[in-house]
């Protein structure tokens, strides 16, 4: 190959690296950071109906720390938390503030009674037939698990399975004791 | 004169008129579920893989559905819609890049890719085409008629 070629097969290079450098540069300064997603932060509105007929909706819980975890019957992670949600439910059943609900995803609900009654579930569930709670809090999947502030703000949330010390450091998070 | 022109003028009004017809018919409807349509294909149901919200039957996705016609119906716009699930969801949810800053390059590459192949290919024809032919020599002649020769 000749010195010219050369030449100009390296301005060719040089131009494209340009090219690729401003466009970069621009990308930096549209818009900051890519978003991820998530609705820490937000207050979402939600109203849901548990299966003992009662209606539970940010309205009705404001003023209280809200545990609403997302789950299925047929949701083998779900199952696998259970334990876990259970034991944190008692640890915190007593307490004034505290509200904890399990929105079904994506099931039915004759189901998710039988499930309910058979591994004896304490805490509130409700259904979530147009999934407009799910689209509240932005669910992309289950297990989800969100605590919701006294001022009705997210506090922090979990996707995927939690732990017992999960859900303690989301409600002290929830509780501002973090 | 007048009669001269007249095919001309009725030509001229045909052509006009049939542009102004492309053009009013080219134009995006904003009508709700028109609106609702397109934003359906731009977006990307939230719990699939790969499908728009326009393809799932999803819960997550119909909820999405019937929420962005009732954002349409409370007056706000495409942006603020898509603004608010990409809040919700991440940049992912949007099936469509931007149309400036980073997301020029997903645009912009492939048609710098296709323009600079093209001009490759097109240099390296007509290099192929300037090649002189190879016309053989007589010693190439000799060389085959021997080869022709002891193969026989």
């Amino acid at each position: 190959m000749s010195a010219t070629r050369i030449r100009f097969a390296a301005i060719g290079v040089a131009v494209v690296l340009a090219v690729v450098g401003i466009v970069l540069a621009l990308g930096m300064d549209d818009g900051g950071p890519t978003v991820t997603g998530g609705v820490v932060g937000e207050s979402p509105q939600f109203e849901v109906e548990t299966l003992d007929g009662d209606v539970l909706s940010s309205e009705n819980l404001a003023g209280k720390t809200v545990v609403v975890n997302f789950w299925n019957t047929w949701c083998i992670p779900c199952i696998r938390e259970a334990p876990a949600l259970a034991e944190f439910y008692d640890r915190h059943a007593a307490d004034d503030d505290f509200v904890m609900i399990g929105i079904v995803r994506d099931d039915g609900e004759r189901a998710v009674r039988e499930h309910v009654q058979a591994e004896g579930v304490a805490y509130e569930v409700a259904m979530d037939p147009r999934s407009r709670a799910a689209l509240a809090f932005g669910v992309t999947g289950q297990p989800e698990t969100f605590v919701i502030g006294p001022d009705g703000v997210v506090a922090a949330e979990r996707r995927g399975e939690v732990t017992v010390t999960d859900l303690e450091l989301m409600l002290d998070e929830a509780r501002g004791r973090t | 004169m007048t009669r001269r022109w007249a095919p001309w003028l009725a030509l001229l009004v045909l052509v006009a008129g049939a542009v102004v017809v492309l053009v009013a018919r080219s134009q995006p409807s904003d009508s709700v579920e028109a609106r609702a349509g397109r934003l359906e294909r731009e977006l990307a149901c939230p719990v699939c893989t790969g499908e728009s919200l326009a393809e799932s039957n999803a819960p997550e996705a119909r909820a999405m559905r019937d929420d962005m016609r009732e954002r349409m119906a409370a007056g706000q716009s495409d942006g603020e819609i898509v603004s608010a699930y990409v809040r919700l969801y991440g940049e992912r949810v949007k099936l469509k890049p931007d149309d400036g800053g980073i997301a020029v390059l997903a645009w912009g590459l492939p048609v710098v890719l296709f323009v600079v192949g093209g001009a490759a290919l097109a240099a390296a024809l007509v290099r192929w085409g300037r090649a002189p032919r190879l016309v053989a020599d007589p010693d190439d002649e000799r060389l085959v008629a021997r080869a022709r020769r002891e193969t026989t």
